[in-house]
């Protein structure tokens, strides 16, 4: 049963990372938009403060979710930030997205996904763990 | 690639292994009893670990003065595998064959949105 249990948690603490990671790509956007404006401008100043913020709560985040998942397999995760700068790239910049950056994405994501996947003697362990416990 | 560069693509490199050794003091951290949620975060090993990452950002800095940004990429790559390997050797995480070709499938796609 805790095996269960714990698997249920993984999935939220993984859900939430993922939001986080989210959250990181906008540093991206906003590096950009404070890029664009000039030097000390007020929107230097709104877009380079923002990206300081997220940054922050994303080091919150990062630290409280590390406490539950392997290191390895969080930051294995963090290929999905790729897929998020190029989808904030075409549609806050209007950036073109070629066939290799699709490509390249889908090769981190199936990467990501078999990084996480237990291995057979894992699964095997869990199921151990799972009757054990019943 | 000239031989100018090699130096500057070591600090690079060098930047990467630092930060991700970084990333190994964090969780270290993160598993240690702290008395409040303050102390999670302010604590000698968490406020060593960002200090060290702001001098990764930094050297990345310096290194990409003369290594094109192009480049940039194989950094981010060598971080996926040093973070695999610290996972293995501080926390017992294995390197399992999954992992192994998730991590060359990560690597492949990283090469391949850079060109």
């Amino acid at each position: 049963m805790k095996g269960i249990i714990m698997k249920k948690s993984n999935c939220k603490v993984l859900a939430l990372l993922h939001l986080l990671f989210m959250l990181f790509s906008l540093t991206g956007v906003c590096s950009k938009l404070a890029g664009k404006s000039d030097f000390l401008s007020p929107g230097f100043f709104f877009w380079y403060g923002a990206m300081i913020v997220i940054m922050g709560i994303y080091a919150v985040g990062w630290q409280q979710i590390i406490k539950h998942l392997p290191l390895s397999t969080a930051f294995a995760n963090k290929a999905v930030t790729l897929i998020w700068s190029l989808i904030f790239g075409a549609i806050i910049f209007r950036e073109h997205i070629k066939w290799t950056q699709i490509a390249g994405c889908m090769l981190a994501v199936i990467g990501v996904i078999l990084y996480v996947l237990p291995q057979r003697n894992e699964k095997q362990e869990e199921k151990e763990v799972t009757e054990n416990d019943n | 690639m000239t031989t100018e560069m090699i130096p500057y693509l070591a600090i690079g490199f060098f930047s990467v292994f630092v930060a991700s050794i970084s990333q190994a003091m964090l969780k270290k951290a993160s598993g240690q009893k702290q008395k409040d949620l303050l102390h999670e975060y302010l604590n000698p090993l968490t406020v060593t670990a960002y200090a060290m990452f702001f001098c990764s950002t930094l050297m990345t800095m310096v290194s990409l003065r003369k290594v094109p940004l192009a480049m940039s990429p194989m950094y981010e790559s060598s971080s996926y595998i040093f973070v695999t390997i610290f996972g293995a050797l501080f926390f017992s995480e294995k390197i399992t064959v999954n992992k192994l070709i998730g991590l060359g499938f990560i690597l492949s796609g990283i090469v391949l949105l850079a060109i």
